[in-house]
This record gives C-alpha cells, structure tokens and sequence, in this order.
C-alpha cells in the first residue's frame, strides 16, 4: 500500500525535477561546484528518498488515515 | 445539461474546422522545433545551416500565429455562444471570416516553403518579426493581412452576438466569458492596426517595387507596437481557460468575478502601449520612451499576480469542496489523474517561472544582458511554450468530447503527455536561460564561433545536450497529443459519457462588482488615450529623423539578383 | 464590491513589488549611470556610407589621453573592421551602424550589446582593463549566413597598442 495515491506521486516526482535541476544553481551559488554525474546520482538519490517515503509501511504513524488520501 | 455539439451543432463543426487547424499547425512546428534544437546542437544536420531560417520562420510563424491564434478564435466562439446561449448571426459570415484565415495562412506559407526548392524562385525566410529591409515575397504579406482581417471579422461575429444579445437583456451584466472575449478583441483592434498599416502602406507596396526603401526603425516600432499586445493576444484565452476551466475540473467554483474583469479591463488598458521595451536597445529612441515603456510594463504585472492569485485560491476551493484539509495536505485531494486539471496546473507553474524571467526582460538597463540571447528563447518557451501552448493541449481534452460528442480515448497517454512537455520544457528552457546568459545568441544556425562561449555554470557541452533533451521529450509529447487526438476522432459518439457543456460559477459574483466595469467604451477609449501618449511622440520623432520611407538601404535578398537570377537561369535553357 | 482580506493584502504587496522593481531600474539608471542606447547620434545614409566622414573609413581613432572611438559598419554577414584592437585600461566608445539590414553588435561577456539599424548610429562607451580577447557576435538575424558574422575585440596591453596609420 502506498502513502499517496501513484499519479500523485508521479505528479510529484515530476515536480521535483525543475527543483534538482536548480538546486544544482543554488549548489555553484554556495561554491559547490558538482559534477553532471554528481548531480544525476544525487537527483536520483531524492528520487529514492521520495518513492521510499510513498510505499514505506506507515507503521509508526497515528492510527488515523492522515497521511493517506 | 448536454454537450456543446448537441447545443450549437453548426458552431461546433467551426470550433472543430479551427481546432484541427491549430493541431496541423502544432504538429508541424513541434517537427521543425526538434529539427532547430539538433541543428544548433550540431547533434544532426539534416538541412543546410542557410536553409535554416526558413525552417525558424515556419516554426515562429505555424505556432505563434496560426496555433495559437486558430484555438483563439475556437475558444472564443465558445465562450460566446455557451455564455450568452445563442448562436453565431450568420454562419456564411462565420465560415468567411475562418476562410479568410486559412487562405491567408496558406498565402504566407508558399513563399515561406518555396525559400527550400530552388525550382521556386520566392523566399521569405523573414522569421516571423519580419523587420525591413529583409523582404520577403509580396504573397508574405498578402497572406498575412488576410490572416488578420478574417481574425477582425471574427470580432466582429462575436460583437454581434453579443449586441443580438444585449437588445434582448438590456439590464444584465456582461456574462463573464463574454467580457473577456470582448476586452480582448478590445486590444486586438487598437493594436494589430500597426502591423496591418505597416504591411499594407509599407511593407507591401515595397515588396512590389512602389517604394524604393522604408523606414526600417519605423516598420520595426510599428511591429513592436503589435508585438506585445500579440502576446496578450495568446495569453487572454489562456487566462480565460485558466478562470472558467480550471476551477470547474478543480471541482470548485472561480473566487472573484469582478477581480477577474479588473483583471482583463487591465489588460486592455496596459497590453499596447508598453511594445517599445522590445526596443530597449535600439538606436533612434530617446530613452524616456524606453522609461514609459518599461513602467507601463512593470504594471502590467499587476493582472498577471492578481491572476495567480485567483486562480490559486480557485484551485484550493475546488480542492477543498472534495474533502481537502489542511495547509498544504489539500494540494493532495485535486483530481491530479485529470490530464486536463493536471495540464492547466503544470502550465501554470511554468508561467509563474517565466515572470521571473520576464521581470530581467523587462528591467530597462537590465535587459543588455539578455537581449536576443538564447535567454529569451528560454523565456518565452516557458510562456507562449507552455503557459499558453500546454494549457491548450490540456484544454483539447475537454473540448475535443465536447465539440465531437465523441469520449476522450487514452486518457492515460493524456496524463502521461503533459507530464513529458514539462519535463521537456523544464530542461530545455532552463539550458536557454543558461546559455543566454554566456551570450549564446537567438536565431542562428551555428553558434559554434571561432572563440567560446564560458557559462557561469557547466560548460556548452552539458547545456546542449539539456536542450537536445529537453526537445526531444517535447517533440514526443506532441506526437502523444496528436494521438490522442486521432484516438478519440476514431472513437464513437457517446454524448451519455461527457460532461455537460458549463463553465465555472463564481463564489463572488458580478453583481459584487460595480457596473461600470462593464462600460467596454469607457475602456476603450481610455486604451486608445494610453496609445497615443505612448506612442504619438516616438513616432513622431522617428519620422522626424528620417522620413516615413526612410534614409535609404536596399532590400535584402535584392530583387536586382533575382532578376539577374532569372537571365542567367533562362539564357542556359 | 467585497474584495477577500487577503486578496487585499496580496494586491497591496504587489503594488509594493512593482514599485520596488521600478526602483531599481531607475536606481541602474540614475545612481549606478547605466546609459540606455538612444538616439544621441545623427541619422546616416546607409546607401552613402563611403562618403561619411567616419564610416567610410571605420576602425580606431584615439580621442583623449586613455580615450579612443570606434567606428563600426556592420553588412550581412560581417563587422568592418572585424578585429578591433584597442589598448587595455581605456575608455573606448564604439559608433555602430549598418549598410543594409538590422543587426546587433554584441561583445560576448560583457553588458556591451545593442541593436544595429540602417539609417541609424548605435554608441555605447565601455570600461577596459586587462589584456583580454573578446568574441563578437550579430544576435539578429540578418540574412542566410548570419551564424558567419563574428569579430574580435583584442585588449592588448598598453606599451604594445600601435594605432593604424591613417591613409
Ligand atoms: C517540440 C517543441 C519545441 C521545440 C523543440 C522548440 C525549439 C525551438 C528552438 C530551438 C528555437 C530557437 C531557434 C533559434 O533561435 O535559433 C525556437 C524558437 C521559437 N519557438 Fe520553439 N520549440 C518548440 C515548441 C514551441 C511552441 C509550442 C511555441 C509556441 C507556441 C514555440 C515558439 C517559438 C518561437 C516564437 C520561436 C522564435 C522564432 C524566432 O526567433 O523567430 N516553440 N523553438
Ligand atoms: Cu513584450
Ligand atoms: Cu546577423
């Protein structure tokens, strides 16, 4: 069972993009200066994160729908 | 409650006919942008880097006139005849006006496509700006007066509606899609007036041989003096989708009528007399008419915020009507499965981006860092690009069933399509900024110099392959669009399966706002006031230096050579 | 007409936010001194170029003590002169104008672009220091072989800046 609905999550997913793709601005702003490997694996890595977050068991969670649809 | 096909049949096989004509036009344009992004990319070469203009001017010409334009005036007619609930007057006049439009569309591409066989002898490989002294071939120009005098008298078919309308309704507000449609036909008068005269006093008479010369900083400012009001133009039935679509498939309801007419009243007012900040570089203007310029468009950002107002707080009811709580957890509870709702949404977080860059655009001083870079590409791909072109393809959703009678087919594919044009457009347009800001320049075949461009971020290699990228998920969303299209035209009809034909209601209604809103003349005539402060002096002062025809300079490509061409190519016969 | 507390308080924070900007714009203008292109200079022939005092005979010409002008004649598709050299640490102003269509005059990198038009002179006065080398660029597309006009600004250093000898 997933946390969010899978179009949400997708929706979201494809929101994240223009967000990693500017945080790599932010990141040459801050005197980072990462590699175009480095920035596709770390987006990848928010990706992961994301995804994990959606279908992870929501166990420790109040027993309340919340974050459920 | 039925679809509009079973209300106004005639005027759905209009609606339709102009559809499909912006659809051709979208698909053709979308091919040709993909040819553009690998050729400047040196990643393919297919045509010569000389034959690219011509590819550049079909691709300018196809989606920001005749795209854009033909879903206006299919929109429009919809907001007409669904708001007052009558039909068009007279459909001979109707299908005279959409003829018009076609046959001109047609008349502007044969030379355009005749600049690619050498067999033809026409060019007019202008872009879609056409600045003098580039000429192009007098059935350019010909096309293109038609294309604007059949939109004119589609204003004027939906003027008459509307005044059929008001004998019967003496006391009733304007309904609110019709207001839009009629502020915005407002401006389009005042304003594609400046490029019919320059086409037709200068331009065309030139390109005959008449007159020798023209004014090139003359015809230039009387195209800027339409150029800006154009992209109200294409942006006016965005927003009016924005407010009467979105809120509906959001489930909820628009939250302020009258802000939304103040919005396009704004609109009417502020759309022309701000073009000169396309000019903020050109010798020949003082640069107190660049001031005017750059704060009347500064103020024009005041309807562009109060819409993103309105159409956030539209959203989060329409959000909140289907159960939504919380601050943020109702963003959860919008019909993100509606490729419509999802397409609008995404177009409109695409806008927001693109006032940001809009903002450097528009900053006087500023814009020397910008100006006919790469930058601007980036720029308005986000805005004509998406705000207006992906809300369209969303909107061809809604309407394609309603206007066919016919299910939307792939609803999937649907999704999954506006989700990839803002992918594409995320990537591609985020390397056009970038690159602009090196001072890689706009419209050229080869920007590969003899010295290299130095991003403050990445290199040029990495920023080329985001644009390939980015244009190559476009290209392929437009391919997806294009199939759902042709899925659901080979669909049955099902009437029992679409949504009946309605817009948005308010949560403030007109009756809120104060009547004078609607006293379109008032409006007008101070539009009209507003242009000729702005624009009396500078034309008066360009023709002061120089002339209406100008101080000389030939036109390019010189009609001289091809008569020389035409000698040469009869004496080896 | 009932206008909702927030919508209020968003219109007011817009307005401050237009304001804002036009403040700084007109700061840039004003304070900083960022000069507009504008029409300064007097219309030309661009058909009678050859007998302009200046243009029919452009490059460099030295003006002052750290002072130089240059005159530009942009064709499609190239700059004359397309290299320019001028010395480092100088003020140099450059009068650009065309002898048929409209193009720009762009030196990439730095904030000196500005539109080029038959009939009319674009001047715009920059600041050089180091010996540097610059591309430049037409970004207005001016004919079938636009993407071949390019030029060359050279900052070379002062002891060796040699003016042409004028003819
Ligand atoms: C498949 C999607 C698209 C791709 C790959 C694409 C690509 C491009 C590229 C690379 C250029 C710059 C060419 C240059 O300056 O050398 C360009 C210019 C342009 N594009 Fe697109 N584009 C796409 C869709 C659109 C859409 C949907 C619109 C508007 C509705 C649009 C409007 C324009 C305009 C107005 C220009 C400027 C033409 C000119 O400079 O005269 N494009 N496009
Ligand atoms: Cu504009
Ligand atoms: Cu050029």
């Amino acid at each position: 069972m997933s946390r969010i609905d899978p179009v949400v999550l997708l929706v979201l997913l494809v929101f994240t993009v223009p967000i990693l793709v500017q945080l790599r601005t932010v990141a040459f702003y801050l005197g980072f200066e990462p590699t175009v490997t480095q920035s596709i694996i770390l987006g990848l890595a928010v990706i992961v994160v994301i995804v994990g977050w959606a279908y992870w068991p929501a166990r420790w969670l109040p027993s309340e729908p919340e974050g459920c649809e | 409650m039925s679809t509009y096909v079973e209300q106004f049949p005639a005027e759905a096989r209009l609606v339709r006919s102009a559809m499909y004509t912006a659809f051709v036009a979208l698909g053709l344009g979308a091919a040709f942008g993909l040819l553009q992004v690998l050729h400047r990319t040196n990643v393919l070469r297919v045509i010569d880097s000389t034959d690219y203009y011509t590819i550049l001017t079909l691709h300018g010409v196809l989606l920001v006139l005749t795209f854009t334009i033909f879903f206006l005036v299919a929109i429009f007619t919809w907001a007409i005849t669904t708001s007052l609930d009558r039909p068009l007057p007279d459909h001979r006049f109707s299908w005279t006006w959409y003829g018009l439009m076609t046959g001109g569309t047609v008349l502007a591409a044969i030379p355009i496509v005749g600049g690619l066989i050498d067999q033809i002898d026409m060019s007019a490989a202008v872009l879609f700006t056409f600045y003098a002294p580039l000429q192009a071939h007098w059935l350019f120009y010909v096309g293109l007066a038609l294309f604007v005098v059949g939109t004119w008298l589609a204003g004027v078919d939906w003027i008459r509606t509307y005044l059929a309308w008001r004998r019967e309704h003496p006391d009733e507000r304007i309904p609110l899609p019709t207001f839009m449609v009629l502020t915005t036909m407002g401006f389009w008068y005042l304003s594609s007036v400046g490029v019919a005269l320059s086409v037709l006093v200068f331009l065309l008479p030139w390109s005959l041989g008449i007159f020798e010369h023209v004014n090139a900083l003359l015809t230039r400012t009387m195209f800027w003096y339409f150029g800006h009001a154009v992209v109200y133009f294409w942006l006016m039935p965005t927003y009016l989708l924005w407010y009467l679509l979105l809120p509906k498939v959001a489930g909820g309801k628009l939250f302020s009528d009258p802000l939304a007419r103040i919005v396009f009243v704004l609109f009417l007012l502020l759309s022309t007399p701000t073009g000169i900040h396309h000019q903020y570089l050109d010798p020949g203007i003082a640069e107190g008419f660049k001031y005017v310029a750059m704060t009347n468009t500064m103020f024009l950002l005041l309807p562009s915020l109060l819409t993103a107002f309105t159409v956030v707080a539209s959203i989060e009811h329409g959000a909140r009507q289907r159960g939504g709580t919380g601050r943020l957890r109702w963003l959860g509870a919008l019909p993100w499965r509606d490729p419509v709702f999802t397409g609008m949404a995404l177009a409109g977080v695409m806008f927001a981006a693109a006032g940001f860059s809009g903002i450097v655009n528009a900053g006087l001083n500023v814009n020397y860092l910008v100006h006919n870079t790469f930058w601007v590409v980036g720029h308005f791909h986000l805005t004509v690009g998406t705000a207006v072109a992906l809300t369209f393809m969303a909107a061809s959703y809604w309407f394609l069933p309603q206007v066919t009678g016919k299910p939307l087919w792939g609803r999937p594919l649907a999704l999954g399509q506006v989700l990839l044009w803002f992918l594409g457009m995320t990537f591609m347009s985020n390397a056009m900024h970038r690159g602009g800001l090196a001072g890689i320049p706009r419209r050229t075949a080869e920007p590969q110099y003899n010295f290299s461009f130095e991003p403050a971020i990445g290199s040029v290699a990495e920023l080329d392959a985001q644009v390939v990228l980015g244009g190559t998920l476009l290209f392929l969303s437009t391919v997806l669009f294009l199939t759902v299209v042709l899925g659901t035209l080979r669909g049955g009809v099902d009437p029992t399966r679409i949504p009946a034909n309605t817009y948005a209601a308010a949560l403030s209604e007109a009756e809120d706002g104060p009547r004078i809103l609607d006293n379109l003349r008032l409006w007008v005539l101070i539009a009209v006031v507003l242009v000729i402060l702005a624009y009396a002096f500078p034309i008066a002062a360009i023709v002061d230096r120089s002339g209406w025809l100008g101080p000389g300079g030939s036109p390019y490509p010189q009609v001289v050579w091809v008569v020389e061409y035409l000698v040469v190519a009869l004496a080896l016969r | 007409m009932n206008v909702h507390d927030y919508e209020k308080l968003w219109i007011g924070l817009s307005m401050v936010l237009i304001v804002l900007f036009i403040g700084s714009i007109t700061y840039g203008s004003v304070v900083a001194g960022v000069v507009m292109i504008d029409d300064a200079a007097d219309p030309v022939d661009p058909d009678a170029l050859g007998d302009h005092p200046d243009f029919g005979d452009p490059g460099v010409t030295q003006t002052g003590e750290d002072t130089y002008e240059v005159h530009v004649v942009a064709f499609h598709p190239g700059f004359n002169p397309d290299v320019i050299e001028v010395p480092a640490n100088s003020t140099v102003t450059f009068h650009v104008t065309s002898m048929d269509v409209i193009h720009s005059f762009s030196i990439v990198g730095t904030n000196a672009n500005s539109m080029v038009i038959p009939g009319e002179v674009s001047s715009m006065t920059v600041e050089l220091g180091a010996p540097n080398r610059y591309g430049i660029v037409c970004n207005e597309y001016c004919g079938e072989f636009h993407h071949l006009m390019e030029g060359e600004l050279v900052v070379v250093p002062e002891d060796e800046f040699e003016l042409e000898a004028d003819e």
